[in-house]
């Protein structure tokens, strides 16, 4: 094996300190843009006096930080019975499952307001495994995690710490009903997903199994969930 | 030219993560209006902003009293809703109606896509058309020989004016002993509207303790009952916890205690004697009126199983009190000797670490010996 010379390496250092100090002032720059740093100022002098009013508005908001799971379009392999898979872990045994995307990333939704908000499910379109597809015990399948144990990246604040929704979870894949039910939280006032940066997001998984029979319909077929986020008015 | 490849594959990639979309989100911002107290002929209105979604969207609302509430046509993502309550009375009751704004995105071709709704929950609160009260009765703690203020807030919770509203406060000991009378005097309540009685009760004579007190609320031919508790306090220090059960060897003593007293304690400390013999005294700390502290200390504890009378002096102020207390001694072999074996676990294996760091750093340096 040909030895890295020290060229490369001086290179690479390089390289890496760029990163570093580009990174250092990208931070700078979004920190200095946020409330609590303002840029630095002279003393200002008044005597005038004033009465000062405020009123705080609820903001009640979600973010989806995953939006699609698209999955992509493959076949069964012949020589087996399906084909999972699983956005929490991936394609389930590579061979069986021929040109589908491998996805490991759940929805990730996030209480981006500032108000806790309960949030529930619907799903529109193929909502039942029969139909979105088909064949021999085909399977559309649903669950739910605490973003502080899924620990997926790409929160708008940062990673959870704590799990979100006073840790009550379905971390076991259910059946997708149009219908739907509230993830986190109820629709009797339990508005449990936090808007605190610490425990405010979970994560949506996906399961799909295709059976080596399911029909080919030439084109993709979906489904389009909703997630609903109730705060009190 | 190769560096010229390169420069352009880090300018891509800069490039790339620069235009990466923001994730897809929906919020609306309004003050918060919930819950709603139903005043018949009333109109409120409060203005909405949607933001960070790039979606079309639809306001909606459903629930109940709906037909009394518009939302306006929504423009650059902003909105009014107007609830203009009707002039008659309706049942009594709590109603709720919710404000949805939902993204319609349709089906974007994504094997499994999503859109996203947020919504608001809004209760409207019809009150009784009867006359009603809603009383609460508050009292403060005061020292020996100060004066008990009272406070009865009264909250009228009906759509008709209450005419005459008074009460009768009456003060008991712990044993339930009637100590006074206090008669308030009579108002009127209008509609929704609040009013309070504020009375006091000379506590002269009576000792230190917990007391209570009971309000009769007459109102128009109706009563309603409230009660409170207050303290009257002296000047002490009350032990009210202490760690009772120990080992032998060093031990960490708690205790817990309370000041009985209306005005701050300072100088507060307490001295632990077991067997007539002073084994701690513990830091000092400072109490707030009626606040409970911890006071705690280190000491070493050379008994044989068993269980052994001792006393605790509290200081506080100038003032000291002293009470008997009954420590058990305990013995636990198992945790020691389990300690003791992971202890020798832990050097072991800080021993193991360094022997093999040692031999490699030997054969690092003879190579590079070698080498030379």
């Amino acid at each position: 094996m040909k030895e890295i010379s020290n060229k490369a390496i001086v290179f690479l250092l390089l390289f890496t300190l760029l990163i570093t100090i580009s990174g250092t002032i990208v931070s700078i720059n979004k920190l200095l843009g946020l409330e609590g740093y303002p840029s630095i100022t002279g003393a200002g002098t008044s005597n005038a006096t004033g009465t000062a009013s405020v009123t705080i508005s609820a903001n009640t908001a979600i973010t989806n930080n995953v939006a699609t799971i698209n999955f992509g379009s493959g076949y069964v392999n012949s020589t087996c019975t399906q084909c999972r898979m699983d956005s929490d872990v991936g394609l389930s045994g590579v061979n069986c499952c021929i040109g589908f995307t491998n996805i490991t990333s759940g929805f990730l939704l996030e209480n981006t307001g500032n108000i806790n908000v309960s949030v529930n499910y619907e799903c529109a379109f193929n909502c039942t495994a029969a139909t979105l597809i088909g064949g021999t015990k085909p399977g559309f399948e649903i669950k739910w995690t605490a973003n502080s144990a899924a620990a997926q990246a790409g929160e708008v604040g940062s990673l959870d710490s704590t799990a979100s929704c006073e840790g009550k979870f379905n971390a076991t894949y259910e059946n997708v009903t149009a219908a739907g039910k509230f993830i986190c939280g109820n629709a009797s006032g339990n508005y449990s997903l936090d808007f605190n940066n610490a425990l405010d997001a979970f994560v949506v998984d996906i399961n799909l199994t295709i059976p080596v029979d399911a029909p080919n319909t030439g084109g993709a077929r979906s489904a389009v969930f909703t997630f609903n986020a109730t705060s009190t008015g | 030219m190769k560096k010229i490849s390169f420069i352009l594959v880090i300018l891509i990639m800069v490039i790339f993560l620069l235009l990466i979309p923001s994730a897809p989100a929906i919020s609306v911002m309004g003050q918060q209006l919930s819950p709603i107290l139903y005043v018949a002929g009333k109109t409120i209105t409060n203005h909405y902003v949607i933001t960070d979604t790039n979606y079309p969207i639809e306001v909606l609302l459903k629930g109940q009293l709906i037909e009394y509430i518009n939302i306006s046509e929504v423009e650059n993502n902003q909105f009014d809703m107007t609830l203009s309550f009707p002039e008659k009375l309706i049942d009594p009751g709590i109603y709720t109606f919710t404000l949805s704004i939902n993204e319609a995105p349709g089906n974007n071709g994504n094997t499994l896509g999503t859109k996203l709704s947020v919504n608001k929950n809004f209760q409207i609160l019809v009150y009784s058309n009867e006359k009603e009260l809603e009383p609460s009765f508050s009292a403060t703690s005061v020292n020996i020989n100060e004066t008990v203020q009272f406070t009865i807030s009264l909250e009228s919770r009906g759509y008709q004016d209450i005419e005459r509203v008074n009460a009768e406060i009456t003060v008991y000991d712990t044993n339930d002993k009637e100590l006074g009378k206090i008669e308030t005097k009579e108002v009127p309540l209008p509609a929704l509207e609040k009013a309070y009685f504020r009375d006091s009760f000379k506590t002269e004579g009576l000792p230190a303790g917990i007391y209570h007190a009971k309000a009769n609320v007459f109102y128009d031919g109706k009563m309603k009952s409230v009660n409170t508790s207050f303290k009257i306090g002296a000047m002490e220090l009350l032990l009210k916890n202490y760690t009772s059960t120990i080992n032998p060897g060093f031990n960490e003593f708690k205790f817990l205690v309370e000041n009985n007293w209306g005005n701050p304690l300072g100088n507060v400390y307490a001295k632990l004697f077991i067997n007539d013999t002073e084994i701690l005294q513990t830091p000092t700390i400072a109490l707030d009126a009626w606040k409970e502290g911890e006071l705690k200390g280190i000491a070493r504890v050379d008994l044989l199983p068993g269980i052994y009378l001792g006393r605790v002096q509290l200081f506080y102020e100038d003032q000291n009190r002293e009470m008997p207390l009954n420590f058990t001694v305990v013995e636990i072999i198992s945790p020691v000797i389990k300690e003791e074996i992971s202890n020798s676990w832990i050097y072991f294996s800080l021993g193991a670490v360094l022997i093999i760091l040692l031999i490699i750093i030997i054969i690092l340096l003879t190579k590079i010996k070698d080498k030379r």
